[in-house]
């Protein structure tokens, strides 16, 4: 809602504080100014009104009301939307609102801040007793009021106070399923999550955002494969062999809504994976893989009907490990993808390649994986070790160029060639 | 030929998650979990917010077609109507879950995201322990020189109700919203609130990992691309 600071002085004898000052005000004692526009000599303020308030406050005299109570300055001919008459009750212990604010206040202090809202106090028979203007009918319960008290006295007076530590019972269905995920990143799975709301399904949505969107998934299935697909595209950029996904969701059939274990593995080894990693789980959680299905690669499993099986957790032994650091954004571009293979002296380690590439690379290289190594004793009776890395360039501002490319792989050779008896393959 | 014998990755939302939770089991909180396929009931009238009230508007909701009045869950608070109802208090809880909203997509907008909303019900509970147990969480979960503060604001479900902001990395963010639970809702989850009383938070997981760990789109968290997990 806009509302002029120019008209709402008009309201007051005194001065009001300046445009800043005042919006600060509202924002920490009424409401959120979304926005704040200059127009010639007038500041006109973007007030958010929430549904709670809006029967008063969605005006300018609401507004010079809400101003007179933050800060006491006094409305010129009183108030225009008090009419006497219509008046009701609220009645608490007196201690109510320092209870529920966590802060004592004094009665005098509720008085004076409720007196400006033009709410009436009394105390009768060990209770507060509270006349509310017939504008303010949005009050009707004691939790109202210590909000309007706690508003305008100052949240940032409240303490804190934290609990002491304590224990509490592990839930077992969220206990197991971060057991479960470990034990798959262990075996060499990453972890995705997948969108719930699909273009097929059993249960159908009224109001899609998008005509492709408008079932729930009645599997994980679907989205594993499209992952599966997607990532295979990019596995030299990940320096994967083969890509090994993994989700744990909710799916929803006619019948309900179930909780769903899915793996995805890409490559010609993908079946054999699958079921190596299945026995793994079967082990540790109990259940029989004799009838399950790995030759495509992707598998679900009902992952609900297990963990009811499983005993109740008293420890909460998941791994935890600290996660710091920021974020590489994602490149938009295109990679390429160059092989590079050398020849060294036995006692040269990896490592001393890689450094090696790596340096005269420059950023460009944004992965280098070793994919063969093996040693040859030559005719010269001198034995070597063959070194061959995979190289994955990309920019995050441009497609690189051939040319690009050639030239930076050719820096790297010159580098590793001028190595006291290294060469290039 | 080099097998793959390294170790696979944990999605940012679970290592999110499990920090969560593990901050707030230190204070004696316990997880549960519940459906994501709700009925209109738990996710909006037992919260005070019945049909035809303004509030509705403020959260862009899934129905489900050709059933009795179901939704897909807009915030996890129906598992805490669900808690009440079968626990007694004193307890403290917390609801980790995908949460869904009908709106367009965008950087910072999804259909679909993460939430956890905890709730902390006893006979001596006011807004002091929420800003205590909040400071408590951000400042483990971002470093110890996070700074808190409320705003006034409005939810159907407490009163008073507040805006969360932090201090991080120089600059004011709003987080999350809280408050003490309205007595209707402690009402429909079967606790006398003559006796008891207590607070409500609820936080977006993927917003707090796109702070912590400075990701540029909520979206990458659902598209299955290994090139945002493989970096955790």
């Amino acid at each position: 809602m806009l509302v002029s600071y120019n008209e709402l002085q008009t309201y007051f004898v005194d001065k009001l504080p300046p445009p800043e000052k005042l919006a600060e005000l509202f924002t920490f004692h009424v409401f959120e100014v979304e926005g704040m526009e200059k127009r010639g000599d007038d500041t006109i303020f973007d007030a958010k009104v929430l549904p709670d308030r809006a029967h008063y406050l969605k005006s300018e005299a609401g507004i010079a009301l809400e101003i007179r109570a933050i800060t006491g300055l006094e409305i010129k001919g009183g108030n225009t939307l008090y009419k006497k008459g219509g008046e009701t009750s609220i009645v608490m212990p007196t201690d109510f609102i320092s209870k529920t604010l966590g802060v004592d206040i004094s009665q005098k202090e509720i008085e004076s801040i409720l007196k400006r809202m033009d709410i009436g106090v009394s105390e009768s028979k060990g209770e507060l007793v509270l006349t509310i203007p017939s504008y303010r009918n949005d009050l009707k319960i004691p939790v109202d009021i210590a909000e309007e008290v706690g508003r305008i006295y100052d949240y940032e007076k409240i303490p804190s106070r934290v609990f002491p530590n304590s224990k509490a019972p592990i839930n077992k269905t969220f206990y197991y399923i971060e057991k479960i995920k470990d034990v798959l990143v262990g075996e060499g799975f990453s972890e995705v999550y997948l969108y719930s709301i699909k273009n097929k399904g059993e249960i159908e949505i009224e109001n899609p955002l998008a005509s492709d969107k408008d079932h729930l998934r009645a599997n994980l299935t679907d989205g594993l494969k499209e992952a599966l697909e997607f990532n295979v595209k990019n596995a030299d950029l990940l320096g994967e062999n083969d890509i090994r996904i993994f989700e744990i969701g909710n799916v929803f059939t006619k019948k309900g809504e179930f909780l769903h274990l899915g793996l995805g593995v890409s490559g010609k080894k993908a079946g054999d994976t699958l079921k190596k990693t299945l026995e793994v789980l079967a082990k540790q959680f109990q259940f029989d893989t004799a009838r399950l299905d790995f030759s495509k690669g992707i598998f679900e499993i009902n992952l609900g009907d297990i963990i009811e099986k499983l005993p109740e957790p008293h420890i909460w032994d998941v791994a935890h490990s600290e996660k710091t650091g920021i974020y590489k954004p994602i490149s938009t571009y295109p990679f390429s993808v160059r092989d590079i293979a050398v020849f060294v002296p036995e006692n040269i380690s990896i490592d001393k390649v890689r450094e090696i590439i790596e340096k005269r690379a420059g950023p460009l290289l944004v992965h280098i994986k070793l994919f063969d190594e093996f040693k040859k004793t030559f005719p010269d009776g001198k034995t070597k070790i063959s070194y061959g890395f995979r190289l994955v360039f990309q920019s995050k501002e441009r497609t690189l160029s051939d040319s690009e490319i050639v030239e930076t792989v050719s820096r790297v050779t010159s580098a590793l060639n001028s190595q006291n008896g290294w060469n290039v393959r | 030929m080099t097998e793959n014998t390294d170790k696979g990755h944990l999605h940012p939302l679970t290592i999110v998650i499990r920090d969560i939770y593990i901050i707030f089991a230190e204070l004696g909180f316990s997880v549960a979990l519940g459906p994501e396929l709700e009925t209109e009931y738990y996710n909006f009238d037992a919260l005070n917010i019945p049909a035809n009230h303004p509030a509705r508007s403020m959260q862009d909701t899934f129905w489900i077609k050709d059933t009795e009045r179901k939704v897909l869950r807009t915030q996890t608070s129906p598992v805490q109507i669900r808690f009440m109802e079968t626990h007694k208090p004193p307890f403290k809880m917390i609801a980790p879950g995908r949460v869904f909203r009908n709106e367009a997509t965008d950087s910072t907008h999804e259909v679909q995201f993460f939430q956890v909303e905890g709730l902390a019900i006893d006979k001596k509970i006011s807004m002091a322990e929420l800003k205590g147990t909040l400071e408590y969480f951000f400042k483990k979960l971002l470093g110890h020189d996070v700074q808190l503060r409320f705003r006034p604001s409005f939810f159907p479900f407490t009163e008073p109700s507040v805006e969360v902001d932090i201090f991080f990395r120089g600059k004011w963010l709003e987080v999350m919203g809280a408050g003490m639970v309205h007595p209707k809702v402690l009402e429909t989850g079967g606790i006398d609130p003559q006796k008891w009383r207590g607070f409500a938070f609820g936080v977006g997981i993927d917003r707090l990992a796109m702070i912590k760990y400075g990701i540029d789109d909520v979206r990458r968290f659902y598209n299955g691309d290994l090139r945002l997990v493989n970096q955790f």
